[in-house]
């Protein structure tokens, strides 16, 4: 039985349509809208964490305020709730908070395709300095920006869960996709140790200071969230799921022969011209090139070689 | 009562997410905002400034300001009370004042970076509509996004008073004619005459001519801060002229010297006599009492 939302949507009005279009899979998608909400039980820590996440995707995240007691992605039909509304508001992926006895502060990140559950990590706050404590050198990070990546850790390489942390760390951080940017821009890095089992979560605030020459010197200054996350459960994508995610639409076009592009001259064709016989080719006859001519001016010519270096001429 | 039609159900409100809290305060207009802060995609990163118009009932504020992570950074403000330092003590609302505010924010922004004087801006008010030009060599104009905040952007607002004094200080704000006051909507067209008019304050000088012939007694009371300072109508026009030139001469914020609170903590409780000085008060009181004996014995 289909869902009532695997049917396709049919817009009323023409913003509607626009707003689907827009929504539409795209040969390269735009960046991935995060969904920061609640779970049933939550602890101030985790709301902290999630305010901070809201500050850093900038215009990136939707934060929802209110508790979801139907959100356990990690359990079989615990996901719907989550897909309903990541459809909804055409996010990319969560970042689901809650607290318990068992799994005290915990976060779930998770990602979606095509509307659906992708895969899902789970992470433990295990300690916690905000945005708002390294004040400071937060405010020399404009809101918006992209940031630099440090991933420290063999782990990050070799084993599976925290090969996808990092993934999802990259997805929930890069921001916008741009294809040049301004070195005055790049204010700040995210830097993330892999430790045993855990994360060290540390961005830091990238100051240009005068070196003298003309690379400025590069200092660092820790700017929050400052964040220990135990790895708990992870959720790989399943097999089908991701070969349908990792599929891509051909596009490269049928290429375009001996066509090329001249600076001077513009568009530039190349011609294939197949090698011309002359000697048989049906021209209007010239004496000149007759063949019997051509072979009696050879041989004169030869003859005369000959008589000018003297000898054999004598001895016949 | 009849029957009521329940329009916002349980199902609503168990889905109702609440506003961020600057929306429910009224304070911030979120769409206008994340516009206004949000760099282009092919700006690479570079810093995105906001000139900042707000009004309170005895103030007006101007500043330059940007969205970091930790909150908005202001680079450079004015105030329209500053205008004191500048000659001008009285009506530090008005068209005029707001105008002189933005010039004076313009002026202070242009020298903290350096530019004061390859972009001096347009001197003199004429009311025609300017625009910085790039010089040729150095570095190009400092480029700011009014930022209105909640105010209704109609024309003749105040709002673009300020933003005509920060474009005569040598700013580079994005913007049209069509907002300032003398803008026709029927010929499409800035008459300069009336926005200059304004700017220098005539608006109040001939309301108060107007007073001072038809209500004489009103006018004592209305422009009492007036006639205190001692300005009539007829030296407004010089008076913003000088308040304009003084504000190009030095329009950095003079910097006031921090005091330091007493380093003795506040106590709500008295503090404790020692022995001697309770014996000393007894003592005293002792003979007060005396004293009051024998002036009553006396009587």
């Amino acid at each position: 039985m289909a869902k009532a939302e695997d049917v396709k949507v049919k817009p009323r009005s023409k913003r509607a349509k626009r707003i689907l279009e827009k929504r539409e899979p795209k040969l390269v998608e735009e960046v991935k809208t995060a969904l920061l909400l609640h779970g049933n039980k939550t602890s101030q820590i985790t709301k902290d964490v999630l305010t901070d996440i809201h500050k850093l995707k900038f215009r990136e995240a939707l934060k929802l305020s209110r508790k979801n007691d139907d959100m356990r992605p990690f359990e079989p039909g615990g996901e719907t709730h989550l897909e309903h509304l990541a459809r909804k508001a055409d996010c990319g992926m969560f970042v689901l908070d809650s607290h318990s006895k068992k799994r005290p502060h915990n976060l779930i990140l998770g990602r979606f395709f095509d509307h659906r559950l992708y895969d899902l990590l789970e992470l433990g706050v295990e300690k916690y300095r905000g945005i708002r404590e390294f004040a400071a050198a937060s405010a020399s990070v404009q809101a918006g920006n992209k940031p630099c990546f440090a991933f420290v850790g063999e782990q990050f390489e070799s084993d599976p869960d925290f090969r996808q942390a990092k993934s999802m760390l990259l997805d929930l951080f890069r921001g916008r996709l741009v294809e040049n940017i301004n070195l005055k821009g790049v204010d700040h890095v995210m830097f993330v140790a892999a430790l045993d089992r855990k994360l060290l979560f540390r961005p830091y605030a990238i100051r240009f200071k005068k070196s003298g020459t003309k690379i400025p010197r590069v200092e660092l200054a820790e700017m929050g969230p400052q964040l220990d996350l135990a790895l708990r459960r992870t959720q790989p994508a399943g097999p089908e799921l991701e070969r349908e995610a990792m599929k891509r639409a051909v596009t490269t076009k049928k290429k375009v022969k001996n066509v090329s592009r001249d600076n001077l001259e513009g568009k530039v064709g190349r011609m294939y011209v197949p090698r011309q016989e002359v000697d048989t080719m049906p021209l209007r006859k010239m004496k000149g090139l007759k063949r019997e001519r051509q072979q009696t001016a050879a041989a004169a010519k030869v003859d005369k070689k000959q008589r000018s270096e003297g000898a054999p001429t004598v001895a016949e | 009562m009849g029957h009521v039609k329940v329009v916002k159900s349980g199902p609503y409100h168990s889905r109702y997410q609440v506003k961020y809290r600057r929306r429910r305060e009224g304070k911030t207009d979120y769409r206008a905002r994340l516009r206004l802060t949000t760099q282009d995609k092919n700006k690479y990163n570079t810093p995105k400034y906001r000139f900042v118009v707000r009004f309170t009932n005895k103030d007006v504020i101007c500043q330059i300001a940007y969205a970091t992570v930790a909150g908005d950074v202001i680079v450079a403000s004015a105030y329209s009370h500053e205008l004191a330092n500048y000659g001008l003590s009285v009506g530090l609302t008005n068209y005029a004042a707001t105008y002189a505010t933005g010039l004076l924010l313009a002026r202070r922004v242009l020298t903290k970076f350096g530019l004061a004087d390859t972009y001096v801006g347009q001197e003199e008010a004429t009311g025609e509509d300017y625009n910085v030009e790039a010089a040729d060599e150095g570095p190009r104009p400092f480029t700011a996004l009014l930022d209105t905040g909640l105010k209704r952007t109609s024309t003749g607002s105040k709002v673009f008073a300020a933003l005509k004094g920060a474009l005569d200080g040598g700013l580079d704000i994005p913007h049209s004619d069509k907002r300032f006051v003398g803008y026709s909507s029927e010929d499409k067209k800035l008459d300069p005459e009336v926005l200059r008019k304004h700017i220098m304050g005539g608006h109040v000088a001939e309301y108060m001519e107007e007073m001072q012939e038809e209500a004489p007694e009103k006018y004592q009371t209305h422009f009492s801060k007036w006639i205190e300072a001692e300005i009539e109508p007829e030296d407004i026009e010089e008076l913003y002229k000088s308040v304009h030139d003084k504000i190009r001469e030095n329009p950095v914020a003079e910097k006031k010297e921090r005091t330091k609170p007493g380093k003795a903590e506040k106590k709500w409780k008295p503090t404790k006599l020692t022995y001697e000085e309770r014996k000393a008060a007894l003592k005293a009181k002792l003979a007060q009492l005396k004293e009051g004996g024998a002036d009553e014995d006396e009587e």
